[in-house]
């Protein structure tokens, strides 16, 4: 193909509208009539070259099926974009579908650095991504650029929300703008039809899904119930849900199921445990349903290449993980290290401690991969983790040094994606060899180690009851960890729970944090303390006690928006006070998750409450061991 | 001075600023632990969420200050003029605030656990939900005693407090917890302790009349001496508690639970006692003139020497109970 270099000298940085255009389908088309394809392409080519030009646009140079051009105005490239499209439409009208060419558009606002006899930058990087989500016949730009151009011209725009564009870190939100207004409108027609006739990137298709998923009716309900297929938790907090996006919780779970019915084995898994369970079986379905078209495709586009990577991160992940292992053997409390990532990796506490000196270590920190395959998820873990312990603070010290020492693992990973995807490979495999050695199922190691542990008492085993409901199989063990059960408190006197708050937390962040968790992050308004004044510590209590029907929404409905206040509020040492003083306040869970069957049977739940977890009891021991003990 | 400057002397490590001016300084947040604010006037002067603890503001003029969430646990604040300031949530936590003018002042759910407040004016201020226990509120003689007339101390946590003396006429106590206080020969005239809670609590010889201690938790709680004339006590619990010698004349006792409840030597003349249950309650000595005790249980009870000739007595059980002459009902 030709290479039209630009004008532009060598290594001269430049801030301009950067515009890509794309031939859809373009070697499908090749493959089937080789000859005309070229002369339309040649033909389109010239012409997009001459529009821009018109527009004042530079061509710097050919991919094959389009160009890459420059605008030194946002204005006037996305004109010129429109411009293009419609003259290629006009010229098209009338025409046998194999007579023409259809073109996509990516516009964006950039850096661009000519270097040598190419051109650069993350810009670029990220108009050829843009252009992807173009509809053929139409433009696709940055909210930058249509920030600039939005009061000049007069668009057809549909916001496609922030994108993840593949190996660009942020969002880019993105605008679709098309010729005429219909063709603007989101709907099934519009994602499906005309268009589309060829091949979509694997990229596209998980796109078209999620544009599904996320504006069905029940796309709650489809969340919860991806989030809890992969993190094998229930989660009804709208608010945690937020921060895990459905995009990479489906790329996690296709990493984790590799054919589709393992994916549907794993949902129905997860819908056995529920109690509404006739709605998420229709849930599964329409994930399924959805997933389909993008689980047709492979995600590598060249398979060799990824094995041969593979094996190659393997080898320095096994490395690194030593390493790390040793670091985590030298530190100052390695027991209590070493019990977190027991924890962890298998779901459950052990006190003992030549059972813990007997744990393969660099092992479990490859595990930790597999069970928290971002250092999200891990935090996340080890969060739900540590709440639930005494000893908050030290292990609050030692769950960072973990997520410190893991770090490199995480850093190791070449490429956010496709790194992440071959480590849980790699890993799956060694997962699956150690699983045999280890316990065969929850009750087993429970049971010894609950029995080797002699300080158990059973107040102790109430704790773990109520632990469970977060943490699967943990059990027995963990209640030594944990405050001695406090009797269940009444609610009608609250004097000794301001008490306890106030005690240990002052009492007006405690009150501006039960009010920001209630009416909305606190502003500091006149009209915010004015309505905080008229409140007493009692009646917010009160109130919560309404808004958090179970302990576990309290607890995280309280941590999140202490993260939301921030420094200015205190927050997180307010929220952990009001939340453990308010623990003696709420019954035991009566959704424990992974509880025995017929004790969740025996239990009716009420009807207010969403459906939680329950024991799958069928579950193999492998996926049991793998995937549901580290369910913290 | 101002803020900037006061910040910067107190971490070059400067902490006396005994005398200055600071009116209207905005401090808020600032962290001052340990400072010496004697006789600092900060009239206006906004604290908000400040570091304060172990401050000295000894004779300091807080009047109208804002001192919303305020950290001042083990401050001292004695003498201190805090009249009318905003201490709504504050930590007050074993201050001292003998002494201390906090006339008005919004205390609003603030935190005085174990504070001293003897002799301290707290006229007029908003206690609601307000911590008190622990704290020191006695009086030591006629001239140096804790005045919260006026003050609002709905919801108050007041348990274990000393209040011994203390004026709390027509004080709203409602919903307060009052468990184990001591109130010896407080003024409760007219006070508002409707749902208070009264357990255990020493309230001997102390001014009750006209109060309301509508469905108030009175168990085990101690009157001897007390006038309760013309109060409202229907629909209390009060298991136990001892009016032995109080003065319930006009008082309105109806639907009470008084099982094992002491009236020995009580004035009861024209009380009402409908339904209430007076099981096993010991009644000697005491005088029923032309008191109303109809559907009341008094099985088991012990009337020996009572006066119930003018009592009306309809529907009244008596099995078990003592008779004024001695006998047992049968």
């Amino acid at each position: 193909m030709e290479r039209r270099v630009s004008s532009l000298s060598q290594g001269q940085r430049l801030l301009a509208a950067i515009m890509i255009t794309d031939a859809v389908g373009f070697s499908t088309r090749m493959s089937m009539d080789e000859e005309r394809t070229l002369r339309l392409i040649d033909c389109d080519l010239t012409l997009i070259g001459d529009i821009c030009r018109e527009f004042g646009g530079t061509v710097l140079k050919s991919t094959g099926d389009g160009l890459l051009i420059y605008f030194l105005s946002a204005v006037e490239a996305v004109s010129c974009g429109l411009e293009m499209q419609r003259r290629l439409v006009e010229l098209a009208e009338g025409l046998e579908p194999d007579q023409y060419l259809d073109h996509r558009i990516g516009v964006h606002l950039g850096d661009i650095l000519v270097s040598e006899q190419d051109v650069m930058g993350n810009g670029v990087n990220i108009t050829a991504r843009l252009q992807t989500y173009s509809k053929p016949r139409g433009l696709c730009v940055s909210r930058t650029i249509y920030d600039v151009v939005k009061a000049r011209l007069n668009l057809h725009a549909t916001f496609l929300g922030p994108l993840h564009l593949k190996n660009i870190e942020e969002p880019v939100p993105a605008y679709q703008l098309a010729l005429q207004a219909e063709d603007t409108e989101p709907g099934p027609q519009g994602s499906e039809d005309h268009t589309c006739t060829l091949p979509m990137t694997t990229e596209a298709l998980l796109a078209v899904a999620l544009r599904h998923l996320t504006t069905h009716t029940h796309s709650l309900r489809i969340k919860k119930l991806v989030f809890a297929t992969y993190q094998k938790a229930w989660e009804n907090d709208s608010a945690v849900l937020e921060q895990f996006d459905l995009r990479s919780l489906l790329l996690s779970l296709r990493d984790r199921n590799p054919a589709l019915s393992d994916l549907e084995h794993q949902l129905q898994q997860v819908v056995a445990g529920l109690n509404r369970q006739d709605l998420y079986r229709e849930m599964a379905d329409i994930v399924i349903k959805q997933l389909q078209p993008w689980y047709a495709r492979s995600l590598f586009q060249n398979p060799d290449v990824t094995d041969e990577f593979t094996q190659l991160t393997v080898r320095s992940v096994e490395e690194r993980c030593r390493t790390i292992a040793e670091q985590f053997d030298q530190s100052p409390d390695p027991l209590r290290l070493r019990k977190l990532m027991h924890c962890l990796c298998h779901g459950s506490w052990e006190n003992d401690p030549t059972r813990l000196n007997q744990l393969y270590l660099p092992g479990m920190v490859q595990q930790l991969l597999t069970i928290a395959p971002t250092p999200r998820d891990l935090r996340y873990r080890l969060g739900r983790i540590v709440k639930h312990l005494n000893r908050r603070q030290q292990y609050t010290r030692l769950a960072n040094q973990i997520m410190l020492g893991v770090q490199p693992l995480y850093q190791s990973q070449p490429d956010a994606q496709a790194g992440a995807t071959a480590l849980v490979e790699a890993t799956s495999a060694v997962t699956a060899l150690a699983e045999p050695s280890g316990p065969s199922g929850p009750a087993g190691p429970v049971g010894s180690s609950a029995e080797g542990y002699t300080t158990l008492t059973s107040p102790a085993a109430d704790q773990a009851v109520d632990l469970t409901t977060l943490h699967g199989t943990l059990s027995n063990p963990l209640g030594t960890e944990i405050e001695d059960g406090a009797p269940r408190r009444d609610r009608s006197s609250l004097f000794d729970l301001r008490g306890a708050i106030i005690q240990y937390a002052n009492p007006l962040r405690a009150k501006i944090l039960l009010y920001s968790c209630l009416y909305g992050p606190f502003g500091y308004t006149p009209q915010d303390w004015s309505s905080l004044n008229r409140r007493t510590l009692d009646d917010l209590l009160q109130e919560t006690f309404e808004y958090c029907p179970t302990y576990s929404d309290l607890d995280s409905k309280l941590t999140i928006i202490a993260h939301c206040l921030g420094r200015m509020g205190d927050g997180g040492q307010v929220a952990s006070t009001i939340t453990q003083a308010m623990r003696a306040y709420y019954p035991h869970d009566p959704n424990v998750a992974l509880a025995p069957l017929e004790a969740a049977a025996a239990q009716p739940s009420p009807p207010e409450v969403a459906p939680e977890l329950s024991s799958p009891g069928d579950r193999p021991a492998a996926v049991a061991h793998a995937a549901a003990r580290p369910s913290a | 001075m101002d803020a900037r400057e006061l910040i910067d002397a107190y971490a070059r490590g400067d902490m006396d600023f005994k005398g200055k001016t600071l009116v209207g300084i905005d401090l808020s947040g600032a962290d001052l632990i340990g400072a010496n604010m004697t006789q600092v006037d900060l009239e206006n002067a906004n604290l908000m969420l400040a570091f304060l603890t172990r401050v000295k503001f000894r004779q300091a003029n807080l009047s109208r200050a804002r001192l919303g969430g305020a950290n001042l646990n083990q401050a001292d604040l004695s003498a201190a003029m805090l009249r009318d300031a905003d201490l709504h949530g504050a930590s007050l936590q074993g201050a001292d605030l003998r002494s201390a003018n906090m006339t008005l002042a919004d205390l609003l759910d603030a935190n005085l656990t174990g504070a001293d407040l003897r002799n301290a004016d707290l006229s007029g201020a908003n206690l609601t939900g307000a911590c008190l226990r622990g704290a020191n509120l006695r009086q030591e003689n006629r001239k140096y005693a804790t005045n919260l007339r006026g003050a609002n101390l709905h919801l108050a946590d007041l348990r274990g407090t000393n209040l011994s003396g203390a004026d709390l006429a027509y004080v709203d106590l409602s919903g307060a917890n009052l468990s184990e206080a001591v109130l010896r020969d407080a003024n409760l005239k007219g006070a508002n302790l409707k749902g208070a809670l009264l357990c255990n609590a020493n309230l001997s010889d102390v001014d009750l009349s006209g109060s309301c201690l509508e469905s108030a938790d009175l168990t085990h709680c101690r009157f001897p001496r007390s006038n309760l004339s013309q109060a409202n006590l229907n629909h209390t619990s009060a298991k136990g508690a001892d009016f032995t010698e109080a003065v319930l004349a006009l008082a309105q006792m109806n639907d009470c639970d008084l099982a094992d409840a002491r009236f020995s030597r009580a004035d009861l003349a024209r009380v009402t006692l409908r339904r209430s249950i007076l099981t096993k309650a010991i009644m000697v000595e005491a005088y029923f003139g032309r008191a109303d005790l109809s559907d009341a249980d008094l099985s088991e009870a012990i009337l020996e020497r009572a006066e119930i000739s003018s009592t009306t007595l309809v529907n009244v059980t008596l099995t078990g109970a003592t008779m004024p002459d001695g006998t047992i009902h049968g």
